[in-house]
């Protein structure tokens, strides 16, 4: 890599070297050094809608220093960058926006363990909370499900206070495959899904998808499309994709013996 | 099929034909049909007119000319004179008015005012002015105004490319891709200090540059025509009645920066507006003054036009982009900005209307006689939307650097029923107010901001004495908690808080600590919203706390309503003195709230009272009083 490629930048006094391009909470994570994250996920380019991973930066230009508040997870680093991330301004604006999130999901276990770390009041702002999920719109869900699944299951609708995260029109839609990815890859764990019977019942979505059996113990595995949008993705033979996975694994070990 | 205009005489003959279609041999009458003339009534007339002449008047459109207040206007052009402008026109003053216009008269019943040389000025014939008429420099209205972007609205047929020629339009495209290289256009535009009229005031030629200089083809140019404040329609009234001007001015710019294609984006709610600029890209391309080739040169360019669904995030440059690529419509964050990756991850140079109405005029006077105009900082004209309590209702371009109070009370003429003016809003709904003891500052982009305010896109509100300011702060932070796309935190739930906040103050619920409550909530929202929406949504609640903190006191404390505006703050109440016991009050209250018999001073029954305030405006007595 150039030389020009390279940013050189100091976290709580710390100075690191990153290519170009990586952002700053990147560097932190690197340094260990700890910032509170909701809607970064390892897996998904980062979206910046959370705000919880604000931090303080500045930087000398042309003499003058700049000093503001912003997103390290969005944040691109530059050279002679200076970031803090934990002032006291900081975890002034950290703690309010968790009051702002606590207002919306007051039951979530992730936002309450974090309110105490940064004693955040729950009853200072007015319920914003719609009563039936822990939804704090990180928008992963939607990211994971439209460009990492390619289903396009769900979306947003509405925007401000009104906006949520729904199924196409709020109705049964038959694009979803079950895969879950949504609900790994939630932080508040606001999405409801069960097994019942031979059936997958994604409630928040509105899916009710059938489970395939096992063609060998003949146990509901997986959901039948799943299985079929597997077919085209992995190049396993379509007998043993129809095996749940212990069965599948001990066609393997029989296999290697 | 049209003949192309290719050499300077194609366009001289072109500019001919305008300046006869202006000026022609026979009467002609130009209704103002922009939205606003239409509104009042401008079609009926447009009918009457067409039923009532034959074929030696000519009968057409035009745009608005700014006095919306006084529309429906038409002018009217006899031969040999300067056009007269003839305004709040009804089927009765027809009447009188027709018969004499068609005799080739220009009475003074219901005449604004005489167009001349100082409209006209390069263009064509050098005509009469008529005696007893008032001409366009004589009117308050327009005196102090200097129309660089509104230049032709409202004088010529926006329709016609011939007439915008005969303005002198298109000589500069053709100046610019005939005789200078791409850089010296930029330069001449960074020269001029023009500042984008949308909203940031970024100079306009630093943008090209940057978008120029950067890597990565194609490169595209955007008009932003979302124009989602409420209250302004500058925009919209440079559309309708000057197309040709914002085409033009894209294409200088698509040449400037290296863009094979445009793209207006404008909202769907502008139905006149989106029609006009179909109309004028057919023309527009039908003379091949825009497609391939334009003027004979390697130099081509086009533009598409997409409609946005009226949301306000998506005039934010990055959520219109996402929003013609058929996304969402919600910003990203823009440490990479759009001029190096903007539409489809291209270098894309976004303005807004009135900037790329600008950049014609530029060209052609040249950025020396540009930088005249205005101030140091901020160079050249802005149009403002004048509304709210003011006599003028309208639209006004004035030289930067004039100040509020010339605006309001000598264009504007003041506020009317002789009520005291109280601020005024710049800067649309996350703008601020100003009030009467900085009436003095200039209009200019640093001198906005620096009180708390900001130009924006040039919405003006004025407010009187009648206004309560923590229900006006209320309003507008109530518009943006509806127009926050929700995708952050801190702008979806903060805005969200901040009205409850002041919700409560207006119902008589608020605690003394919500003020600080307000305060702290503003200063997370500045600091950690994603986009300006967000960082720049808690301004009016700060302006407001900054120029009327007494109100909110006022609200808290002693739990009144200074101007008795909130419901829950006042009651309405009947002087027995004054009280003629008419019964007037009795028979229109909706919840037979009121008591009494004849000759016995009515009462109001508190408990039935909803404070709908129309006894208060039925009483022929003033009896009813707010307290
Ligand atoms: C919430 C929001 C709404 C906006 N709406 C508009 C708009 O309606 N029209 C407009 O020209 N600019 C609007 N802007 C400003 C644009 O983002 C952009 O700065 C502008 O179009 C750039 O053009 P200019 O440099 O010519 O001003 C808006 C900005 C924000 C943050
Ligand atoms: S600041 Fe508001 S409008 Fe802007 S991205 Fe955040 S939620 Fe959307
Ligand atoms: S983690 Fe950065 S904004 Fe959510």
């Amino acid at each position: 890599m150039e030389e020009k490629d390279i940013c050189t930048i100091k976290i709580d006094g710390k100075k690191i070297s990153l290519a170009k391009g990586s952002t700053v909470l990147e560097g932190a994570k690197m340094l260990g050094i700890f910032i509170p994250t909701l809607c970064y996920h390892e897996a998904l380019p980062p979206r910046g809608n959370c705000r919880l991973c604000i931090v303080e930066m500045s930087i000398v230009k042309r003499g003058r220093t700049y000093s503001w508040i912003d997103a390290s997870c969005v944040y691109p680093v530059e050279d002679g960058l200076i970031v803090q991330t934990d002032t006291p301004k900081v975890r002034r604006e950290r703690k309010l926006i968790l009051e702002l999130l606590l207002s919306r999901a007051p039951d979530s276990d992730v936002l309450n363990k974090l309110a105490v770390e940064y004693d955040a009041d729950k009853n200072r702002f007015v319920s914003s909370d719609n009563g039936d999920s822990n939804c704090i719109l990180c928008g992963l869900c939607v990211d994971v499900c439209n460009n990492l699944m390619h289903s396009s299951g769900i979306g947003t609708a509405f925007r401000g206070i009104n906006k949520k995260v729904v199924s196409p029109f709020n109705i049964t839609q038959e694009v979803c495959t079950g895969c879950l990815a949504c609900i790994s890859v939630c932080p508040t764990g606001a999405i409801k899904a069960r097994f019942e019977g031979e059936n997958l019942n994604i409630e928040t979505w509105n899916v009710k998808l059938k489970m395939l059996k096992c063609h060998s113990c003949g146990k509901p595995f997986y959901p039948g499309v799943y299985v079929d949008m597997l077919k085209d993705k992995v190049t396993m033979a379509e007998e043993l994709l129809k095996k749940c996975p212990e069965c599948r694994r001990k066609v393997f070990r029989l296999s290697v013996k | 099929m049209k003949t192309k205009i290719v050499t300077k005489e194609d366009l001289d003959i072109l500019n001919n034909e305008g300046i006869h279609h202006i000026f022609p041999d026979k009467i002609k009458l130009s209704i103002q049909m922009g939205t606003c003339g239409k509104a009042s009534g401008a079609e009926r007339i447009y009918h009457i007119i067409k039923n009532k002449i034959n074929t030696d008047i000519l009968l057409t459109s035009t745009g608005c000319i700014g006095l919306c207040e006084k529309e429906p206007m038409v002018n009217v052009f006899v031969p040999g004179y300067y056009p007269v402008v003839y305004c709040d026109l009804d089927e009765e003053a027809l009447e009188e008015l027709l018969p004499a216009w068609i005799q080739g008269e220009l009475p003074e019943k219901n005449c604004l005012m005489q167009l001349n040389r100082t409209t006209f000025n390069t263009n064509g014939p050098i005509l009469k002015v008529k005696e007893n008429i008032p001409q366009m420099e004589e009117v308050s209205f327009f005196k102090l105004q200097k129309k660089i972007a509104l230049q032709n609205s409202g004088i010529i047929d926006p329709f016609s490319v011939e007439e915008y020629t005969g303005r002198g339009g298109y000589y500069s495209l053709y100046h610019v891709l005939k005789d200078l290289a791409p850089e010296k256009v930029i330069e001449i535009i960074t020269d001029s200090g023009l500042r984008g009229r949308g909203g940031g005031g970024f100079l306009t030629g630093r943008k090209w540059q940057s978008c120029r200089n950067a890597p990565g083809e194609p490169k595209y140019v955007i008009c932003n025509a979302d124009e989602g404040d409420p209250g302004a329609y500058m925009d919209r009234t440079v559309i309708e009645g000057d197309p040709f001007r914002i085409l033009e001015g894209m294409a200088i710019g698509a040449y400037g920066i290296g863009s094979p294609e445009g793209y207006i984006y404008v909202r769907t709610e502008y139905p006149l507006a989106v029609e006009t600029l179909h109309k004028a890209i057919r023309e527009a391309r039908e003379y091949g003054l825009l497609g391939e080739h334009i003027f004979g040169t390697d130099f081509s360019f086009d533009i598409n036009i997409r409609r946005g669904g009226g949301a306000f995030i998506c005039g934010e440059s990055t959520a219109l982009m996402a929003s013609i690529e058929g996304k969402v419509g919600e910003p990203r964050v823009k440490h990479i900005h759009t001029v190096v990756s903007g539409f489809r991850e291209k270098p894309t140079t976004l303005n807004n209307v009135e900037t790329w109405a600008n950049i014609p005029a530029i060209i052609s006077m040249g950025s020396e006689e540009f930088k005249k105009i205005g101030t140091k900082g901020s160079t050249g004209t802005k149009v403002f939307s004048v509304v709210g309590k003011i006599m003028n209702n309208g639209l006004v371009e004035i030289p930067m650097g004039i100040t509020v109070k010339e605006i309001i009370f000598d264009i504007g003429g003041g506020i009317p029923f002789g009520k005291k003016f109280k601020a005024v809003q710049t800067g649309g709904p996350s703008g601020g107010c100003i009030p009467e003891k900085l009436l003095d500052m200039p209009v200019d982009f640093d001198e906005l901001k620096k009180a708390g305010s900001m130009m924006g896109s040039g919405g003006m509100i004025i407010m009187d004495e009648d206004t309560c300011m923590v229900d006006v702060a209320r309003y507008f932070v109530s518009f943006l908690v509806q127009e926050s796309c929700g995708k952050c935190t801190s702008c979806r739930e903060g805005t969200y808080q901040l009205f409850n906040i002041l919700n409560r103050i207006t119902e008589g619920q608020g605690k003394e600590e919500d003020i600080t409550l307000l305060e702290e909530l503003s200063e997370t929202i500045i600091d950690t919203s994603l986009c300006a929406l967000g960082k720049t949504a808690p301004n009016p609640v700060l302006s407001t706390l900054k120029y009327f903190r007494d109100e909110y006191d006022a609200h808290i404390k002693e739990k009144k309503c200074p101007a008795r505006v909130c419901k829950a703050l006042i009651e309405y109440r009947i002087i027995p003195e004054k009280c003629t016991a008419c019964g007037k009050c009795r028979k229109a209250c909706p919840y037979n709230a009121i008591a009494g018999e004849k000759k016995v001073p009515h009462q109001i029954i508190k408990d039935k009272c909803v404070k709908c305030g129309i006894c208060f405006e039925i009483c022929p007595f003033d009896a009813i009083t707010k307290v």
